[in-house]
């Protein structure tokens, strides 16, 4: 099994419980928080029993951003039980910060609203921001709720795209919109991966490292396209494909945040992609 | 059971029609990690009420190279046609018998001057008849349970959208949490070739469970189905609108 005792699905001993917190006003949840735990190369967190299912978010905290786990189960994983998830939380370098585990009841959904846990994570480009690593019986999905500033989205699981495979993500390039493209890399080692923009007749090509267990957050114009003998895409609204496509063994999933302006900040608008 | 080549599969999705809605639909066929660029067939059909079926090919596709068209360049006449939600289907095909597309995704962009969103369609499954005894081990999508989250709170208002792509009418089994027990969803019959849109509110208000968060207070209900991933032609997303104006924000797949 891969969830029940909270205590003993993990690589760090019970010694290590900080506190149990029995979720927030109206739930029925039970967190119990490990301490933090340092270190890239340290023992696996999850024991990736063939009985769960595990997902990874990028996710960010405040003040603009605010990303909130939820967990449902399927019909039929047990009989008016309670479910387990576990998660463990990478600052952008792959450096766990935070372990933790909470359980619901089994026909309810599990909601953790990840601020508090996001005390250790690096700020990159001005946002704390990390690689969440969630784990659920099999039969669950795992979803996350992405505030930005007024908007908000609930995705689910972005796919995690192994070596030789790729994905893709749409997006419109323009003058006026802004495009980040953030890069979970789900494996222990060290990740090489293939972006290509396809646009018009044009398909620039860039590499990328991803630290194991990080993330890492891309601003495709400032960074990318402006390394590519090119404007064109400056001029209307154009449409776009990102293909992400891992080297050898590495598991990335990507996300890309893309902001159209408008003339005042409230009507800025933003919407989340996730490779699908 | 040795797994079979699937080199025909389809999927179901919905847009948004209206005279300010602008829908694209994105596809990219893959056969995960099959390198090369076989050519691929898609065929887009379009249904719903007050429209009648139609299909269009689209040849010039190749696997694992992305592309996409605008829903109203392939059929100018949507829009004069129709205002609400429309079904659409996709069926992407290779003469290759090697290639196995379950993998591919389909992404559907709807753009107005109040609101953008983009999301994706249900995982591709086997084409109509010889779906029987594949296994779709080659999908990683393939275990993946039916279960959404419906959540009322000042920045979302859920609704269930049902897209029934059969001729015949079809009677959805999805349940929710009433009280402590599993109830039956009662959306009613989707009628053949129809997407319907069931606002979660009410449910959602008398059987949610209420919860205080940072963004304010939330009721939360799950809705799932055992038995919608046998059943053909049918697919399920959850819609969440903003409260107050009604745009859509976000959806996600059952």
């Amino acid at each position: 099994m891969c969830s029940g005792n909270t205590h003993s699905t993990t690589g760090v001993g019970s010694q290590c419980i900080d506190r149990v917190w029995d979720g927030a006003e109206g739930s029925d949840i039970t967190i119990v928080l490990f301490c933090r735990w340092f270190g890239s190369g340290s023992p696996g967190f999850f024991d990736m029993s063939s009985e769960c299912v595990t997902d990874h978010f990028w996710v960010s905290g405040p003040s603009f951003f605010s990303s909130t786990l939820l967990v449902a189960s399927g019909a039929s994983i047990s009989d008016g039980g309670r479910v387990a998830t576990s998660c463990a939380l990478y600052d952008v370098d792959g450096v766990r910060v935070n372990s933790f585990e909470f359980e619901f009841p089994e026909n309810e959904v599990g909601v953790l609203e990840l601020e508090p846990f996001m005390a250790g994570l690096k700020m990159q480009g001005g946002i704390p921001q990390g690689h969440l690593e969630v784990r659920s019986p099999v039969g669950c999905r795992h979803f996350c709720r992405q505030q930005m500033g007024g908007h908000v989205d609930l995705l689910s699981s972005p796919r995690l795209i192994r070596g030789r495979e790729s994905s893709f993500v749409p997006l419109i390039l323009g003058a006026r919109r802004s495009h980040v493209a953030l890069f979970v890399n789900a494996a222990d080692e060290v990740a090489q991966v293939v972006v290509r923009l396809f646009y018009g007749s044009r398909s620039p090509e860039w590499s990328l490292s991803v630290p194991a267990k990080g993330c890492l957050a891309v601003a495709l114009e400032e960074e990318l396209l402006s390394t590519f003998n090119d404007s064109s895409w400056t001029k209307g609204a154009v449409q776009g494909y990102l293909r992400i496509s891992p080297r050898s063994q590495a598991q990335i999933a990507c996300q890309v945040i893309e902001q159209i302006p408008g003339e005042t900040e409230e009507q800025e608008q933003f919407r989340c992609l996730v490779s699908w | 059971m040795d797994a079979q080549v699937v080199n025909s599969v389809r999927s179901l999705m919905f847009c948004l029609s209206t005279q300010l809605i602008r829908s694209r639909i994105h596809f990219l066929p893959s056969a995960g990690s099959t390198g090369g660029h076989y050519p691929v067939i898609c065929q887009l059909s379009i249904f719903g009420k007050g429209i009648e079926r139609r299909s269009v090919q689209l040849d010039g596709g190749r696997l694992n190279q992305p592309d996409g068209l605008r829903l109203e360049d392939a059929f100018p006449a949507l829009n004069l046609e129709a205002s609400g939600i429309c079904g659409v289907e996709v069926h992407l095909s290779c003469s290759s018998g090697r290639v196995n597309l379950t993998n591919s995704r389909v992404v559907v962009e709807m753009v107005s001057p109040q609101f953008s969103l983009a999301y994706s369609a249900t995982p591709f499954r086997p084409d109509r008849g010889v779906e029987e005894g594949i296994s779709l081990a080659g999908s990683s999508e393939s275990a993946r349970p039916m279960v959404g989250i419906g959540i009322r709170d000042s920045m979302c208002s859920s609704s269930l959208i049902v897209i029934n792509s059969n001729q015949d009418s079809v009677r959805p089994d999805l349940h929710h949490v009433a009280g402590l027990a599993d109830a039956p969803l009662q959306i009613g019959t989707a009628a053949g070739e129809s997407v319907i849109e069931f606002p979660l509110d009410d449910v959602i208000g008398r059987h949610g469970q209420s919860r205080e968060t940072l963004w304010g207070d939330a009721r939360i209900e799950k809705v799932w189905s055992a038995s919608l991933a046998q059943m053909e032609g049918l697919a399920c997303y959850m819609l969440y609108r903003d409260p107050v104006s009604k745009q859509p924000v976000s959806v996600c797949a059952l």
